[in-house]
């Protein structure tokens, strides 16, 4: 072998936590999967396949609880369940056969599966429905529209809007009309100048962000009655593969650090005027944290008070900075990386099989003016939390990569919260597996 | 006669200046330095290894000497795929090269994951093959090497017009991923791993 | 009834019948029971009857009875009275026409017509039938057509006449064909057509001739399936192109019109194309050739330098070489003129070597210097002084090897032209003094011997080429003298000798190689050149215990496969080799000196087997080996104490011995265990139990005299005591494994050969019988086994019926718990190809005995082995594959479907990697010829031969990681290769299933230790992704 120059090896850490495998979804796909998205409310993961299926697969017992196909003339890239929607499951899928496909099946037989029986009485369906309709998904309707591969879909908060993108540069944002299954465009926004790779809402209101081949993320909101770029973020040197706001009200996990410091609460209530930070994971292999900077006239909180537009036209330009720079951990593409809406803590994984693990906490010491990170805008909270690797495990998929890591419920037996989470990865050896994080006796983790 | 060629008259390497490895290395080292040219001569007489006895596994005792893929086998592999113009190997045509191919080792302890790193050449710096020709390699070596190499296929540092984009795509898993899904580029790559038989 | 009613009431139904009726009317007519008026007038109401088809079939009649009756029936009146009445038939009434043209053929045949009559019926048909495609019925222009061919046949004057004589004939002849689409009536007009394109002065019609077959240009056609007619779209091509070519008159038409056609898309039009050209330029002959010749050239040279079709590229070089053919009959201004542009763009070409073109460029000119001397010569005036100049300035080496690529080409051609040393030129009277090439010669040599000796050593493809022009120039006729030969010879022999391995050593063995090549030119330059400097490289001992000799060994062993030096060789080795006794050189060195005397001995074996009486070779060689061997002196014993050594003097001296006839043989059979050491017989192995170790050894050598032997020859003891002694020599256990293996094979060679079918039974039963102690259960032993196996063997070869009662009670033994393995492996070296019991060594070789073995033994194992217990099991397995693997497939064939499920199990045996190779093999075999039978079994097949090629499902073995359980390399290699046959043999609904799993579990494959194993993971996993998921192509 030639002697040769290989990125600089992250030192050894010790971590707080481990992350323990949990189970692997059996049967795994013999294809790739993509892309896997816990259900809103019933214990259920869907995967997205290169062989043209989603797979579904329980939470419970991670079995394959169903499979969907026919739908899709290649492989389904992404996909996204649709939010606050009881009575029914709704499934997008976005495909490189450059469709987009809605699915629909009403709950009841979803995954066969005790805590779905609560629906019941949200489900209206007749009973007739009920025969043609056990177990099957039914393919609701197609969204027609991108010029080619879609790569990634998503529902807004409120799930009134569905976004897609496309490496023909384009973002989509479609609106369900009342009489079911059929979407009409509301916004075809082009800014991107290459492959669009990801979509991601606000969690509150609808701000829409997308992540590009052209190394930038843009922001999107409804100004009046049009959708319009209100910012470009640039900082990353290479694709970004991936954007995800964070969860609201996060600021309540570092709540139990302030202990009255006065700079703390400062930074806590700053950000509660921002509103959720937004995480990008790129090719450059960093994870980068975004923050809006609030404009002086903006009253607290209001830019994030669902996003109602004001009586006087000002700008709708925002500004967005870097907060924040992850631990470099990864050596090669990070493909994703997610957000804890229950710790904050963030996971990140990608080409190089490795699967990270993320928590912000308050530095130790108060910084006096010390030098701030790289490329890192200057404010308060940069200089007064840190983010720190808490666990961190190699090859988790063996030697393949890994596609998409994410947080879910957890259901199963072993759990031993109602609020316990896993984390759910998926990778190129077709196979999703299901992580636990366990925390390292005799250390909790600083802050 | 086919003037739409990016490049009707390439120049081409002789065969015999193509790295190989010792034809005869991977089957028995002589140290002799003989080529083994009476061996046949003396067939494995049945009492040199009798059919009686178990036989003996001393025929394969080396078997557990490893041998490492390393930048030749890589080159073996890719070097016999044919241009998408000429009825010629990317070899031949010295579009790779061996000096331009790099193993990179794990980079922790713990990770399985080792790294291939192939520079390719295009004939001409504004061959628009290039991107297909790179797709071949990727492709080639994809299906050719175990998992637990990560292949990163780049076009040679200032000798291609767009040498910087073409990258960027060939870098792509996901744009990679969905050419082959395509059936006519398909049908292209097909055609040009035929020869690799 | 009268005939034709009869004729006409079957005409329709039965065709033979209404045949038969017209004969019986022609033998009346020729027996005077029918008068000709008669039947003239019989037919009168039917051929003016006004249905047209009576008519026809009246006029059908007619024709059937003419052609019944003998010639000399009718007279050349009625003759003339009957055309008459025909013609006047086909003048006002075109129904039956076809019948009309038969009754004229009928009427031709039966007396030559004179012209008058001859041209009167071409003019009626062609002005009252024309055009002929008005007749669609293919039958009905099908009679004309071949009336007019053998019209154009016999009557050449004429017709030619009509045309000179009549103005506008012609453009009616050429128009009247128009629109002939049949295939057969094609070929016909073909022929037709091609008369007056070669015979008549067509000057102004010429455009419209061309066009009349031109168009039909490029024909295709695919015969149907059941063509009665068997003509081949070749026929027509064929035809078609003779008449393109036929006339240079068409030339101005021709040329242009194939040139445009060449921008075809289809290589198919393209080759026909290029073809054409080719044959035109035959025929078109030189003066027409010189006015085209240079638009053929800019035209033809794109199809070989942008070539994208090897064959095409050949074709237009074809052409080119056939216009310089052409033109070389012609003015030697017209050859210069089409030889001028060509040089010069070569020469351009040459500019930017190595390239695609100028590597096209050296074909063009190899295939134009070719042709003839004066071509040649030119060529070499206008290209090589430039060569030479780009040589000189050229700034890389690629550029210089590119160059000489070409240069090389050149000298090839020449010798094809000039002749070499030892053929002469086909062309009589070409004189090697006016060869161009001496007048560069000099300037060439120097350049190539320079590139030779001074280019780095890892410049292999340049010093490669260097080395074969100078031997290409060694061979042309007269071009180097003795001198500069050997002036080359050296330097090769120093490539050969002195120069340091580097690669694959493609330089020596090129240089190896050459050194033959020259040495069957100019033998004696190489003996007294060559030779001397390779001695000298080899020692008379090697004391220094250096290996260095070998190579050199290796390639002066290879010059004995030219004839010329042969004996040469072999003289030189022994006199080496005999010095290197006296020296005490060590055995390695010794046993490298007798494999290359015996590597020299297999080539020349020829010369061998020609010796009648006793051969040179035997005195030279045998005689003193043998006496060496069995000598006394201690030096000479220690040089032959080693068993390897005395296994090549055997060799050696069975080689040489073998062919002689008996009577020679005789003399020597009698030594055959004394050797000459001169005691006595009975003291000596096998005949005496407690010997020397070394004299025990010699057992090897006997063991090769003995098989050189004929049958005929009279052993130097009674065969069947020979025998018994021989079985209790090899009984006893304290031999070493060399000498045990040759006394068992002397068993097998004495019962094949030396024991007569009459005495076979009662010597070879008595050894089985439950008294002698051979068979014993008790007694037997791993000795007593082999021994009962190598008479077995010698029985097996020849055949012999004592067989049937042989094995039954072996086989029982494969259920034994001790001895079973033993025996399994018996059976197994049954079959085995043993190189002592040859046919060379006058064994005793029955075609069918594979057969015979297999259906003895295997029906019987395969069913005990479904009895047989898991401990016993792999004995049979063993035994079944160990002979199925020696039996030929077709044999095997049919019986492998029954036991593809036992050779699937054999796959599952712990360690017996032999037979795991050997059941691949087979079910390798199965997939290709009988996919069938497997087809029952994929699943199975598919997941063990992953077991063995990919072990530890999915996991990659960790580096160094010994698989404690894994087959050998060689094991998972063929495995992986049966398992890429799969898919390649199968329909691929079967396979498919399979395809996501087998690709993953390759994988592991992909990372196995050795780099074998993997070069077949990766075929193999090509083979199963190319495996079409029919889904995968877009909707």
């Amino acid at each position: 072998m030639s002697t040769t120059t290989s990125p600089p090896a992250p030192a050894p850490l010790s971590t707080t936590h481990h992350l323990l495998p949990l189970a692997t979804c059996t049967p795994p796909s013999t294809a790739r999967t993509w892309q896997t998205a816990p259900h809103p409310h019933l214990p259920l993961l869907a995967t997205a396949c290169a062989d043209r299926t989603v797979r579904v697969y329980s939470l419970s017992n991670f079995a394959l609880a169903t499979t969907i196909s026919g739908g899709h003339k290649r492989s389904v890239r992404a996909l996204a369940w649709k939010p606050a929607s009881r009575g029914a499951s709704t499934l997008a899928t976005g495909s490189f056969d450059a469709s987009a496909g809605i699915w629909r099946k009403w709950e009841g037989g979803a995954g066969g599966d005790a805590t779905s029986s609560d629906d019941f009485t949200h489900s209206h369906k007749t009973d007739e429905d009920e025969e043609e309709e056990e177990e099957e998904y039914n393919f609701a309707s197609i969204l027609d529209g991108h010029d080619s591969e879609i790569k990634s879909v998503a529902w807004s908060a409120s799930g009134q809007y569905l976004a897609t993108c496309s490496r023909d540069k384009s973002v989509w944002i479609w609106e369900e009309l009342e009489d079911d299954d059929s979407f009409e465009t509301v916004a075809v926004l082009q800014e991107h100048e290459a492959d669009v790779k990801c979509v991601a809402w606000h969690p509150e209101s609808d701000v829409l962000a997308s992540a590009s081949y052209d190394d930038t993320v843009r922001i999107y909101r409804e100004d009046v009655d049009d959708w319009a770029q209100v910012a470009r973020l640039e900082g990353h040197g290479k694709t970004v593969w991936w954007v995800e706001f964070e969860g609201s009200g996060m600021g309540r996990v570092l709540e139990a650090g302030v202990d009255g410091r006065e700079g703390r609460r400062k930074v806590l209530e700053e950000r509660e005027r921002a509103g959720p930070r937004l995480l990008s994971a790129s090719d450059d292999c960093t994870v980068r944290i975004w923050r809006k900077v609030v404009k002086e006239e903006e009253g607290g909180g209001q830019g994030t008070a669902g996003g109602v537009p004001s009586i006087f036209r000002k700008s709708i330009e925002e500004e967005w900075v870097t907060e924040a720079v992850l631990p470099l951990r990864h050596d090669r593409a990070i493909y994703a990386a997610s957000w804890s809406r229950r710790s904050g803590m963030i996971v990140s994984t990608g080409s190089d099989g490795r699967i990270v693990v993320y928590k912000e906490q308050w530095k130790a010491n108060e910084p006096k003016g010390v030098e701030k990170p790289v490329g890192v805008e200057g404010n308060e909270a940069a200089t007064l939390t840190e983010w720190v690797v808490v666990a961190e495990i190699e090859g988790a998929h063996d030697v393949f990569e890994i596609n998409h890591v994410c947080w879910a419920k957890r259901y199963d037996k072993g759990k031993r919260s109602e609020d316990e989470e896993v984390i759910v990865s998926t990778g190129d050896d077709g196979e999703v597996k299901v992580w636990t994080l366990e925390e390292v006796s005799s250390n909790n983790g600083g802050a | 006669m086919d003037p739409d060629k990016d490049n009707a008259n390439p120049t081409i390497l002789n065969p015999s200046d193509l790295p190989s490895r010792r034809a005869n290395a991977s089957l028995k080292k002589r140290d002799d330095g003989g080529t083994g040219l009476f061996d046949h001569l003396i067939p494995a007489y049945t009492y040199l290894n009798d059919p009686f006895d178990a036989p003996a596994s001393a025929s394969d005792s080396d078997d557990d000497v490893v041998e490492d893929i390393d930048e030749q086998e890589i080159y073996d592999l890719i070097s016999t795929i044919s241009d998408p113009e000429h009825p010629l190997s990317l070899g031949s045509l010295a579009v790779v090269n061996l000096p331009d191919i790099r193993i990179l080792p794990p980079t922790t302890l713990k990770s399985p994951i080792s790294t291939v790193v192939v520079e390719i050449t295009p004939t001409i710096t504004h061959c628009s093959l290039a991107t297909v020709i790179g797709l071949g390699v990727r492709v080639r070596l994809e299906q050719a090497l175990p998992p637990r190499f990560r292949v990163d296929v780049r076009i040679k540092k200032g000798t291609h017009s767009t040498d910087e984009a073409v990258n960027k795509q060939l870098g792509d898993k996901e744009r990679v991923a969905a050419a082959l899904e395509n059936g006519t580029l398909m049908g292209v790559l097909r055609k040009m791993l035929a020869t690799c038989e | 009834m009268s005939d034709i009613q009869l004729y006409l009431l079957d005409v329709d139904k039965n065709k033979k019948e209404a045949s038969r009726i017209a004969e019986q009317s022609a033998t009346r007519l020729q027996n005077n029971e029918l008068k000709l008026v008669a039947l003239i007038e019989s037919l009168g109401e039917y051929i003016n009857n006004e249905d047209f088809t009576i008519r026809a079939k009246a006029m059908a009649y007619l024709a059937e009875v003419l052609s019944f009756v003998p010639p000399k029936i009718l007279s050349r009146h009625q003759r003339n009275l009957l055309c008459d009445f025909v013609l006047s038939r086909i003048a006002d009434d075109g129904n039956g026409l076809g019948a009309c043209a038969k009754a004229l053929m009928a009427l031709e045949e039966r007396g030559k017509w004179d012209d008058e009559r001859a041209t009167a019926v071409t003019e009626s048909l062609i002005n009252n039938t024309h055009p002929l495609r008005q007749y669609k019925q293919q039958s009905e222009r099908y009679p004309v057509l071949t009336l007019i061919d053998a019209l154009m046949a016999k009557y050449r004057n004429a017709l030619r006449t009509l045309h000179d004589t009549t103005p506008d004939f012609m453009s009616r002849f050429i128009s009247y064909f128009d629109g002939e689409k049949d295939p057969r009536n094609l070929m016909v007009v073909f022929s037709i057509l091609k008369v007056p394109m070669t015979e008549w002065a067509i000057g102004a019609d010429a455009q419209e001739l061309f066009d009349a077959v031109f168009n039909y240009f490029p024909i295709t056609f695919r015969p149907p399936p059941d063509d009665p007619y068997g003509i081949t779209a070749q026929d027509l091509k064929d035809r078609l192109r003779d008449c393109i070519a036929s006339t240079a008159d068409f030339a101005p038409y021709s040329f242009p019109a194939l040139l445009d056609k060449l921008d075809s898309t289809s290589m198919n039009t393209k080759r026909d194309v290029l073809q054409t050209i080719s044959s035109c330029v035959m025929e078109y002959g030189p003066r027409t050739v010189s006015l085209y010749s240079v638009t053929l050239w800019d035209a033809l040279k794109f199809e070989i330098l942008n070539s994208q079709e090897d064959d095409l590229a050949q074709e237009a070089l074809t052409a080119l070489g056939e216009i310089a053919n052409t033109l070389s009959q012609g003015t030697t201004g017209s050859l210069n003129a089409y030889l001028r542009p060509v040089t010069k763009e070569c020469n351009e070409h040459l500019e930017d070597a190595p390239t695609k073109q100028s590597q096209a460029t050296g074909q063009i000119l190899y295939q134009l210097s070719s042709v003839s001397p004066e071509v040649t010569n030119i060529i070499l005036a206008i290209v090589l002084p430039n060569l030479f100049t780009l040589f000189q300035t050229a700034d890389t080496i690629a550029k210089r090897r590119g160059l000489l690529e070409v240069y090389v080409k050149l000298v090839e051609a020449n010798s094809k032209v000039f002749g070499e040393w030892r053929y002469l030129s086909k062309k009589a009277d070409v004189d090697p003094a006016s060869n161009a090439l001496t007048e560069f010669n000099e300037q060439a040599l120097q350049v190539m011997i320079n590139g030779l000796t001074t280019a780095p050593i890892k410049e292999v493809s340049f010093r490669v080429v260097c080395l074969n022009g100078l031997l290409q120039s060694t061979k042309v006729r007269q071009l180097l003298k003795d001198e500069e030969i050997t002036r080359i010879i050296q330097l090769f022999h120093d490539v050969v000798i002195t120069e340091e391995s580097h690669g694959d050593d493609e330089m020596k063995s090129a240089a190896i190689n050459g050194l033959l090549e020259i040495a069957h030119q100019k033998p004696q330059l190489v003996v007294d050149r060559a030779f001397p400097a390779f001695m000298a490289e080899l020692p008379d001992s090697d004391v220094d215990g250096s290996l260095s000799y070998i190579p050199v060994l290796e390639a002066f062993a290879k010059l004995s496969s030219e004839g010329a030096v042969f004996d040469t060789v072999i003289l030189r080795l022994k006199n080496k080799l005999n010095a290197a006794i006296k020296q005490g050189a060590s055995s390695a060195y010794l046993g490298a000196l007798l494999t290359a005397i015996l590597y020299a001995l297999t080539q020349g074996s020829s010369k061998i087997e020609q010796a009648t009486e006793t051969s040179p070779y035997y005195e030279d060689i045998v005689v003193p080996l043998l006496s060496q061997v069995s000598s006394a002196d201690p030096s000479l014993q220690l040089a032959f104490d080693n068993e390897s050594t005395l296994d090549l003097v055997g060799r050696i001296c069975n080689i040489i011995i073998r062919s002689q006839p008996s009577p020679s043989q005789s003399q020597i059979a009698s030594s055959t265990y004394t050797l000459s050491s001169g005691l006595s017989q009975s003291d000596l192995p096998p005949f005496k139990l407690a010997c020397s170790p070394q004299q025990t050894k010699w057992t090897i050598i006997s063991a090769h005299l003995l098989a050189a032997l004929r049958r005929d020859v009279p052993l130097p003891s009674e065969p069947q005591s020979l025998l018994n002694a021989l079985i209790s020599f090899s009984d006893q256990l304290s031999l070493s494994s060399p000498v045990r293996a040759a006394s068992l094979c002397q068993i097998s060679l004495i019962v094949n050969k030396f024991i007569p079918t009459s005495l076979l039974k009662q010597i070879i039963e008595p050894i089985f019988s439950s008294q002698s102690g051979l068979v014993d259960p008790r007694a037997l032993n791993s000795s007593s086994v082999r021994v009962i196996f190598s008479i077995l063997k010698g029985l097996v070869l020849r055949n012999s019926p004592l067989l049937n009662t042989l094995f039954p009670p072996l086989l029982s033994f494969l259920s034994d718990q001790n001895l079973g393995k033993l025996f399994a492996h018996g059976f197994a070296t049954l079959l085995q190809p043993d190189d002592l019991l040859t046919k060379q060594n006058h064994c005793t070789i029955s075609g069918l005995h594979k057969q015979k073995v297999f259906t003895l033994l295997v029906p019987e194992i395969a069913t005990r082995v479904r009895e047989a217990d898991a401990e016993t099991k792999p004995n049979y397995l063993i035994a079944l594959s160990g002979i199925l693997r020696w039996v030929p497939f077709a044999v095997v064939k049919e019986e492998l479907e029954t036991l593809a499920p036992l050779l699937l199990q054999s796959l599952d045996l712990e360690g017996e990697e032999v037979v795991k190779e050997a059941a691949v093999d087979m079910l390798e075999m199965l997939l290709t010829d009988l996919p069938k039978a497997v087809e029952g079994h994929v699943g199975s097949l598919i997941t063990r031969l992953l077991n063995i090629a990919a072990p530890a499902v999915g996991k990659v073995p960790a580096a160094g990681a010994k698989g404690v359980l894994q087959d050998p390399a060689r094991v998972r290699a063929v495995a992986l290769k049966c398992l890429a046959q799969v898919p390649a043999s199968l329909r691929t609904e079967i396979v498919l299933p399979y395809r996501r799993q087998v690709i993953k579990r390759l994988t592991g494959a992909l990372d196995d230790r050795k780099r074998v194993v993997r070069t077949e993971a990766v075929k193999c996993r090509a083979k199963w992704l190319g495996v079409d998921d029919v889904g995968d192509d877009d909707e």
